[in-house]
């Protein structure tokens, strides 16, 4: 007789970068109060119906598998969630950025309206929306833009790990706005990264902004010879 | 109590969903700016999200703040405080940096437990030095002085009196000039090991640190008296207070002809400090060939003494730190209707979110790895992994503690 598995699991959890900067801030702003599960190393094309031992082998490969530690960086983890739907469910919500997966801008403030949504699922984020993460703050600005969403706690979802002056932005709303800025050195490349509130999927946008030329005019005040040369 | 963020209910019908707010975005006429992009085929949006039907999914689940959290527990973690994560650190695995040795030998020596010239990861384990009350032991001293009096101390540069008056104020309450330990014995003069902080963690666990050092032919081993579960210590100035002793882990305090321990100096445990007196039993044992108090002829020798006394081949250091953890634990309740579905790329074929596997349509099963922690505003604070996937189906419930310290 072998002994049964009671299913009950434990595991150590690390902090997240997000976790230890709200925790540094202190006055009890730290509080964990909801949880999500992923599968983030899952290849379900392991999963093999056919396994010639029977149902209890499906999965066998998958159960085999180790798994990675945990990583601190927030924006890394958690990436695909589990998600509970109804049972009769025989298709998996979808987000859609109405066929976006790359947007280059050429010129300082030239702007794009960024529409996610979910398909397969009706009414799917239709009341917490969505959350745009911009990668980097020097590539474009973002900005939600029509319908709001009533969610407290703006803004919701991780920070980008980043290095030196470049940070993210985070956004929650039905759509986004982009608006690139200008780079004069040259171009600039950052993503857009939208996850669905309610039933978890995300998509990845490419945002490329392209180096502008720059004329510089000279300050005449300061050169006569400019005068003379009919500039003025 | 923990807001509820996204629906809970994972079996909405049609009926209830109309009722949430917001739902009546029209994505198609929003965008309206898109240029560069490719719309994909509106009739996607719905038709089949009509032929599903349903509500909101649901991807976060309040955690109870009663029944599924137990905060502040606290536990006592020990562990090898080398960091080459041997038990032991042997005579011959100790190493000085030869810069450090240069700019301040006359204070202290770091020990290292590889040599720092030839591995760039080599860290401090812990620091030795010698401090005597009035200022012998060093090449600072003038030769002729053996006047030992607290004027001469405070009209000197010795470095040997100065670290004395650094432990002092550190250890010693105010008005207090001498260490005494417990036999009574004052110490004027005492070698000191401080542990690294980042080796120490949070303190030195008592009764399991073993030093034994060597000189010439001779050997002494010894401890504190905390492993004496009858010995609970002092409590001064410095924090606990046990005595270093004559003796070793496995065998207790060694006892002498009256039945007495040979006292040999003070230990700090929560500061991680040892002070060993530099005259009596400690310094009788190990070489009476150099009395390094009754003549100047070693007044610069002491550190690097002692140094010779801790790295020699034959000798070895077992210490370990000890640090109060403190946890909290999050039951991470999974029940058979909630996370059966997932997001992952694999579990769907195509780009419409069909199942990859026609045997999981109404029969759904997924892998748990990773729980996420996270506060109201969603953000993820913490993570756990599972140490292999975990199996949800409809059929199947499962009990997740997650610990996390702090």
């Amino acid at each position: 007789m072998s002994f049964l598995n009671n299913q009950s699991i434990i595991c150590d959890a690390i902090l997240t970068a997000k976790g230890r900067s709200i925790l540094a801030k202190g006055q009890g702003a730290f509080k964990i109060s909801m949880f999500a599960l992923a599968d983030d190393e899952c290849d379900y094309r392991l999963w093999n119906p056919n396994h010639p031992l029977g149902s209890d082998y499906y999965g066998e490969a998958i159960e085999n598998m180790p798994i990675i530690e945990a990583s601190p960086d927030e924006n890394q983890s958690m990436k695909y969630k589990l998600v509970s739907l109804k049972k009769s469910t025989n298709r998996i919500p979808v987000l859609s950025v109405a066929g976006a997966t790359t947007l280059t801008f050429t010129t300082n403030g030239q702007s794009q309206t960024v529409s996610p949504q979910t398909i397969n699922y009706q009414n799917g984020n239709s009341t917490f929306g969505y959350t745009a993460i911009l990668s980097d703050s020097t590539v474009a600005m973002l900005e939600p833009v029509g319908t709001q969403v009533n969610f407290n706690g703006l803004p919701t979802f991780p920070e980008f790990v980043t290095d030196g002056n470049t940070e993210s932005i985070t956004a929650i709303g039905f759509q986004f706005k982009i608006t690139a800025k200008g780079q004069p050195l040259s171009d600039k490349s950052a993503t857009l990264t939208i996850i669905g509130n309610e039933t978890g999927g995300r998509v990845t946008i490419s945002i490329t902004v392209k180096k502008q030329e720059v004329i510089t005019i000279p300050d005449v005040s300061d050169n006569n010879s400019l005068t003379d040369s009919g500039i003025i | 109590m923990a807001k509820q963020v996204i629906n809970t209910d994972s079996t909405l019908s049609p009926s209830v969903a109309t009722t949430t707010q917001q739902t009546s975005v029209d994505f198609n006429k929003l965008n309206t700016k898109t240029t560069n992009v490719t719309s994909t085929s509106s009739t996607n949006i719905g038709t089949l999200s009509k032929a599903i039907g349903g509500g909101s999914g649901k991807v976060f689940e309040p955690i109870n703040q009663t029944d599924d959290v137990i905060s502040n527990v606290k536990q006592k973690v020990t562990e090898t405080i080398w960091s080459n994560g041997e038990s032991a650190l042997s005579g011959s695995s100790m190493y000085i940096s030869i810069p450090q040795y240069s700019a301040s030998c006359e204070y202290y020596l770091d020990i290292y437990c590889s040599d720092p010239a030839i591995s760039s990861s080599a860290t401090t384990q812990y620091a030795i030095g010698y401090a005597d009350r009035y200022g012998l032991g060093t090449s600072l001293t003038p030769s002729t002085d053996l006047s030992r009096t607290l004027t001469y101390v405070s009209s000197s540069v010795s470095p040997t009196a100065a670290m004395y008056s650094q432990y002092r104020n550190l250890l010693l309450p105010p008005g207090t000039e001498q260490f005494t330990m417990q036999n009574g014995q004052n110490m004027n003069s005492f070698y000191f090991v401080n542990f690294s902080r980042n080796r120490l963690k949070e303190k030195l666990d008592p009764g399991n640190w073993e030093l034994n050092i060597v000189s010439g032919s001779t050997s002494v081993t010894m401890i504190d008296d905390a492993g004496n579960e009858t010995v609970t210590g002092t409590y001064g100035d410095g924090g606990r207070i046990y005595a270093v002793v004559s003796g070793s882990i496995v065998n207790g305090p060694y006892l002498d002809g009256n039945n007495n321990k040979v006292v040999m100096g003070i230990a700090y445990p929560d500061l991680g400090m040892l002070l060993f007196n530099a005259s009596g039993s400690f310094y009788s044992y190990l070489d009476t060939a150099l009395p390094c108090q009754s003549s100047p002829l070693y007044y610069n020798t002491n550190t690097n003494l002692f140094k010779g006394w801790m790295t020699n081949a034959a000798g070895f250091f077992k210490a370990r730190n000890s640090q109060e953890v403190t946890s909290t634990y999050y039951f991470i309740r999974v029940k058979h209707n909630d996370f059966n579905f997932s997001n992952n790329p694999s579990f769907t074929t195509g780009s419409l979110g069909d199942f990859r596997h026609s045997s999981m349509i109404n029969n759904p099963s997924t892998y748990v790895t990773s729980v996420g922690l996270y506060n109201d505003a969603n953000e993820l604070l913490a993570i756990a992994k599972l140490s292999k996937p975990l199996l949800k189906t409809f059929e199947r419930e499962s009990l997740i503690r997650v610990c996390l310290n702090f």
